[in-house]
This record gives structure tokens, C-alpha cells and sequence, in this order.
């Protein structure tokens, strides 16, 4: 399963940046042959049930006091399990600040690889490779 | 108040890129290297700024990397740390460095761990934020601002389209942004002082990378620009649709 941390405004919408990660996450779904799940943690006013519309079959929505403030250890722990819960094997953030600052993080609770700065859909038949900006976007690595 | 400061090499900027082993490996030979400016200018210069407030503080400067990584050390040391601690490893993917940092934090209780908000050369912001996970503290990323009032610091982060104020008891980890301090050019004084400074060299912890580079490409030529007269406009929607395929 693929999940994708969608992220949420100050407004309750949902940011244009995880539009972004959704049709990333479901397009890796889709060459993995897996479903494609989000998480919200922040409080929203979207209609997340719209957010089918980009391929998710579910969505994982926490509603608790601790999670309507950004924190990174928070997000982090909520996050890991979901992830362990619904046994995910690739999870997919904006290369936003929030997901600068907790992407690291839960790679390192479930000792999983991070890829930062993501710039094409993986090569799947041997493993898992990925294309990301080195240099500053000078040069490329994969 | 004890501060860790993350050094890491790079690159100079105005080096010339080229790779070896088939496109495996990153070609060093030619390379000057450099103190990541991010951890120059904003980790390093705002904790001796903290000690120029506080001489009772101490600050160590960390680096992951084999003996070749001394002179940027020493270099960070001419600047203003009092003792610098040298993991002696290849420094791999960012999980590894992060580990072998977390295994040296984890005993010398700091109360704050400064890093630059991205090494320059693979630009992964990512060894803060293990750090913290891997000693379970809380972590401040990309900080442009940082207040110390006793033992609670006040933090202004970069957040999407502004910035955002947070407390948070120390001890913390914090990746340091533009704006936190100005860089700084170490005086005769701190270079002469740099070389008797103590630099600890110790050995790695037991960690596995989680990632690894398996080639390096260079960007594609860039094309030149083709001018497509004004009144000529479903040329300009022709090409942007069946040539750059943007629409």
C-alpha cells in the first residue's frame, strides 16, 4: 500500500502541494500494482471523499486536540502508525516545509529509506529506484 | 550549556562536476572543499554567538567522514568551536550519518543540536530530523530566528508563505535557515587557536545505509530558445503542445 500524507492549511483546505503528492502516490500505486491510501491530520473543511478523484481508495483522518497544531514528533508518531497499521511500503510527502521536517523523521522511527526531492516515478523492476536533485538541480542522481 | 554544532563537507560551489566508475561514483579529485555554508554561516556562527553571550557555554562541532575531513574541522574550530569530534567512517546515506551523530549526542548530553537546513551538494535537509527521532527529541526545522530565555528557546521557522514563532524546551535540534546569524571569516587568533584545540577522533557505530546512489547523470543540454513571431500564436499553442508537451 502506498500512503500519501495530505496536508492541510491554515484555512482547512487542502494544500496544492499534496494534489501534487496524490497523483504522485497513486501513480506509484498503480506501477506497484497496490492501493493508494491518504492521511490527514490537521482539521479540514474539504470533502475528503472528493479526494477519490486522484486515484486514493481510502482515506485516514485523525481527530484529536494534539494533531491541530503542526508538531513534527506528533505528526511523526501518528504517522508511524497508520503506516504499521496498514502495513504501507512506500509513503509519500510534499517536499514542503512540513514534510521537510517530518518525512526524516519517520524514516528514521521505521528505518526506512528517504528519497528527498523526488523527481520522477520509481524504476520498479529491480528494487526501488528514484531520480533526485543533486547539486541544486545541476546534476541528477538516481 | 553544552551545544552540538553538525559540520559537513562539500563541494565548493564553483566546482566543476564530474563523475567516475561508470557514472557510480562522484570524481573528488579536483574538488576544494568547503564547510557547508549552511552549517557555516547559520549553525556554527549563531551557537558562538550564544557563547559570546554565555561564556559558560561549550560548543563541540561534530563531522561524519575519514581523516581527509580535518582541515574543514580545524576550519570550523578557527571560527569559534572549542572541540571538535570526528567520526571516522565514510560518511554514507543520510540515515547513517544521522545515526553515528545520534550515537554521539546520545552520551554528551547537549542541550541543543544545531545542523544547517541542507548540505549544498545533496540538498536532502533530512540528518536533522533523524537525529531527533533517533534520541527522541523534539526537532525546529528550517529556523531563521532562535531566542534562549533560561532553558525555553523561541524559534521562527520557515513555513509555506511566511513564518511561524514556536517555544520549545531545550534540549532540542534545530536546522538553521538564512537569517539566523551572518557568516563570519575566522580572525589569526582563532586560526592559530584551531590547532591545538582538541579534535577527538572516535570510531563508527554498527548502522546499515538504507539508501544508495546507484548512478549519477548530468542534466540535459538546454535547448535554445526558438522565437515564434507575436501574431503567430497557434504556432506558439502548436509547439508548447506537440513539442515542449506543456499543454
Amino acid at each position: 500500500m502506498v500512503l500519501i500524507f495530505i496536508d492541510i492549511a491554515e484555512d482547512g483546505s487542502v494544500k496544492k502541494t499534496s494534489l501534487e503528492s496524490l497523483t504522485y502516490g497513486t501513480q506509484v500505486a498503480k506501477q506497484l500494482g497496490v492501493e493508494a491510501h491518504g492521511i490527514v491530520l490537521a482539521p479540514t473543511t474539504e470533502d475528503l471523499v472528493a479526494l477519490g478523484k486522484y486515484g486514493i481508495t481510502k482515506v485516514h483522518q485523525a481527530k484529536n486536540e494534539s494533531l491541530k497544531h503542526f508538531d513534527a514528533q506528533v505528526y511523526t508518531n501518528a504517522i508511524a502508525q497508520v503506516a504499521e497499521q496498514t502495513n504501507a511500503s512506500v509513503i509519500v510527502f510534499s517536499n514542503n516545509t512540513d514534510g521537510k521536517a517530518v518525512a526524516p523523521r519517520l524514516s528514521a522511527s521505521l528505518k526506512a529509506g528517504l528519497v528527498a526531492g523526488a523527481v520522477s516515478l520509481p524504476e520498479t523492476s529491480d528494487g526501488f529506484v528514484v531520480k533526485k536533485v543533486f547539486f541544486q538541480e545541476k546534476h541528477l542522481q538516481v | 550549556m553544552k551545544i552540538l554544532v553538525c559540520i559537513s563537507k562539500t563541494p565548493d560551489t564553483t566546482a566543476k562536476i564530474a563523475f567516475t566508475d561508470n557514472n557510480t561514483k562522484f570524481d573528488a579529485s579536483s574538488v576544494q572543499w568547503i564547510i557547508n555554508p549552511n552549517d557555516e554561516y547559520y549553525a556554527l556562527v549563531r551557537a558562538i554567538e550564544l557563547k559570546e553571550a554565555d561564556a559558560s557555554t561549550v560548543i563541540h562541532l561534530i563531522t561524519v567522514g575519514t581523516p581527509d575531513a580535518d582541515a574543514i574541522i580545524r576550519k570550523a574550530l578557527a571560527l569559534g568551536g572549542d572541540e571538535a569530534i570526528r567520526v571516522n567512517t565514510e560518511s554514507a546515506d543520510s540515515f547513517s550519518i544521522a545515526s553515528q551523530i545520534a550515537a554521539v549526542a546520545k552520551d554528551g548530553a547537549y542541550d541543543l543540536i544545531f545542523t544547517g537546513k541542507e548540505t549544498i551538494d545533496y540538498n536532502g535537509s533530512s540528518v536533522g530530523g533523524m537525529v531527533a527521532e533517533l534520541i527522541d527529541l523534539p526537532y525546529v526545522s528550517l529556523a531563521t530566528k532562535f531566542e534562549l530565555n533560561g532553558t525555553t528557546a523561541t524559534v521562527t521557522r520557515e513555513i509555506e508563505g511566511g513564518e511561524e514563532v514556536c517555544e520549545v524546551s531545550l534540549p532540542v535540534v534545530v536546522s538553521c535557515n538564512k537569517g539566523m546569524a551572518e557568516q563570519r571569516i575566522p580572525n589569526m587568533r582563532g586560526i592559530m587557536a584551531a590547532r591545538t584545540k582538541p579534535l577527538k577522533v572516535v570510531e563508527p557505530v554498527a548502522v546499515d545505509a538504507l539508501t544508495s546512489i546507484t548512478e549519477f547523470s548530468l542534466p540535459p543540454a538546454k535547448a535554445g530558445v526558438k522565437l515564434i513571431d507575436a501574431d503567430n500564436v497557434a504556432e506558439l499553442a502548436k509547439l508548447l503542445r506537440e513539442e515542449a508537451k506543456v499543454i
